[in-house]
């Protein structure tokens, strides 16, 4: 079977409501531009009846729409990443379930790829219309996103990826999945779209204050090796100060009166001190090792090759 | 393509047009403003249009009250940065005097320089034709340099001058119609998709201005902010 030009990937959360008007609007989309695709849902076990509106859409149209449903709610970076998996397209659209990205900005997305000749192109939003905790907490994953992997920290979840990228980041076996962070891992030509924003008139968004906040300590505990970095340096650091407190008691002792038996007891405290917290540093630094490792994470990414001609004609000659 | 606002439709240039247009164009009354004063022929009607079909020339019809009233353009466009020749005629003679022709110019300049990040606009104007010099300045349109003993006379108006003057303009425009007819409104047909030409304007509209691009069964249309309240 013939790939699809696109492949649009829905995460879907409680949005039984608007499924139906987001799908009529991608078949206008993709009628007017006159591309192959399909479109993919992945249900991230809503309460609401939003997986029987993805089963009759899927009945209507079989050739286009496929569903997926999860067995309990993973969130919606790890539902994308569902997704992906199954997407077959040449490029790969990923968007919100509520209407709040509009269809009608997938031509901006793909004219910016095309302009950029960029392999991940984000939608980005001129005026967020969001309140301002959640934009402070979203600011701050998409900056956690850039100091981290070096990544340019501007991101959304309405996302134009091209297919070899998105193949390689499914091959990731994490559980604690933040997709722009992977993204970033794998290519640097990344553009932005400006797009509109769309206040949904069909719900808020999927992600409560306290989801928001607990992505951003998923992100930093377990897709990154801050903590542990800082447990090395730290541990480095206090050992140092330590043992130098230690030499410093002792010089105090050989050149004043101090009273018996402080300083053996502050430079025996000090110099324990400063063993343990040198040996957590050292023990921070194998677990950093071992973390990398059992990622999964590849050492490096290949984004193109130019490769030795095995059949050479001058040999013939 | 289409374009609304004020009342005004502008509509881009047809085949089937094309010959309403050139009998409009052959009138007496259009011919001598024009430097071109011969007598147009079907054939070479095609030929122009063939020349100008592309995405590098816009021609729309005008369209008021349900009748076709002129034409206007934005033809040898550079995208990058974009900068593009205005031109207008309106052939039904009343509509000369009214707020028509300058309205229909506003629309394309607010396209131009507020939907879009035009450097410049230019356009031309003969000698001998007083009320559209007139017309033009009062736009913000000035001769550029060396061209006063020209007879068909090139002017501009750069983006300063856009936002110094033309966008004054457009406000009081904006004044005096009904709020239901101040809002620019763009749709995209599937022919500018197969053309290319949303390639070039989709990526360079500015979103800030969009009260929201909606997307219907043929057509994907842009709804633009008024000036005044932006």
């Amino acid at each position: 079977m013939k790939k699809p030009d696109f492949s649009v990937v829905i995460p879907v959360f409680n949005s039984e409501k608007a499924l139906q008007e987001l799908t009529a609007q991608l078949f206008a989309v993709f009628t007017i531009l006159g591309h192959s695709w399909e479109l993919i849902f992945v249900d991230d076990c809503s309460h609401d009846s939003s997986w029987e509106v993805i089963q009759s859409l899927q009945k209507a149209h079989p050739q286009h729409i496929s569903g997926y449903h999860l067995a309990r709610n993973f969130g919606q970076h790890n539902a994308t990443l569902c997704g992906l998996k199954q997407a077959s397209g040449h490029e790969i659209i990923t968007m919100d379930d509520d209407l709040q990205h509009s269809p009608s900005d997938i031509p901006t997305l793909i004219a910016t790829k095309h302009r950029e000749n960029a392999e991940l192109i984000y939608g980005v939003f001129p005026q967020r219309k969001q309140r301002f905790l959640r934009r402070t907490l979203s600011t701050l994953l998409q900056i956690s996103g850039q100091r981290m992997n070096d990544g340019p920290g501007n991101g959304s979840s309405f996302r134009l990826i091209s297919q070899r990228v998105a193949k390689k980041i499914t091959r990731f076996q994490w559980q604690f999945v933040y997709l722009d962070d992977m993204l970033y891992w794998h290519t640097q030509a990344i553009g932005f779209a400006e797009v509109t924003h769309h206040a949904s008139a069909y719900r808020k968004s999927g992600y409560s204050h306290r989801s928001l906040a607990k992505i951003l300590y998923n992100l930093f505990v377990f897709n990154t090796t801050l903590p542990l970095k800082l447990m090395t340096f730290s541990g480095l650091i206090i050992s140092i100060l330590a043992a130098a407190g230690g030499i410093w008691f002792i010089v105090r002792k050989l050149l004043y009166d101090v009273p018996m038996g402080f300083t053996s007891l502050i430079v025996a405290i000090l110099f324990s001190t400063a063993l343990i917290t040198f040996g957590l540093g050292i023990i921070g630094e194998y677990l950093r090792r071992l973390y990398l490792n059992q990622t999964g994470n590849p050492a490096y990414s290949i984004d193109r090759k130019a490769p030795r001609n095995t059949k050479s004609t001058a040999d013939a000659n | 393509m289409r374009i609304e606002k004020y009342g005004i439709v502008l509509q881009r240039l047809e085949e089937k047009d094309l010959e309403h247009l050139r009998r409009q164009r052959n009138a007496a009354h259009i011919q001598r403003y024009m430097e071109f004063r011969e007598h147009i022929t079907p054939e070479q009607q095609r030929a122009w249009f063939r020349s100008i079909n592309n995405n590098q020339n816009l021609y729309f019809t005008l369209w008021y009250e349900g009748r076709s009233i002129g034409l206007i353009n934005s033809k040898n466009i550079q995208w990058e940065p974009l900068e593009s020749d205005a031109g207008l005629f309106i052939w039904e003679e009343q509509l000369w005097n009214t707020q028509i022709p300058a309205f229909s110019t506003l629309i394309l300049l607010e396209i131009s320089f507020l939907s879009l990040p035009a450097e410049k606009s230019r356009c031309l104007v003969l000698r001998d034709n007083p009320r559209a010099q007139n017309f033009n300045r009062q736009l913000g349109y000035t001769l550029m340099s060396g061209q006063r003993e020209v007879y068909n006379q090139q002017y501009e108006l750069t983006r300063e001058y856009f936002f110094r003057k033309t966008i004054k303009i457009i406000r009081a425009a904006e004044t005096i119609t009904t709020p239901d007819k101040n809002i620019l409104t763009v749709t995209f047909y599937p022919e500018d998709f197969a053309t290319g030409l949303t390639e070039h304007i989709f990526p360079l509209i500015d979103k800030t201005r969009v009260i929201e691009s909606i997307t219907h069964e043929n057509a994907i249309i842009y709804r633009f902010y008024p000036v005044k309240e932006k």
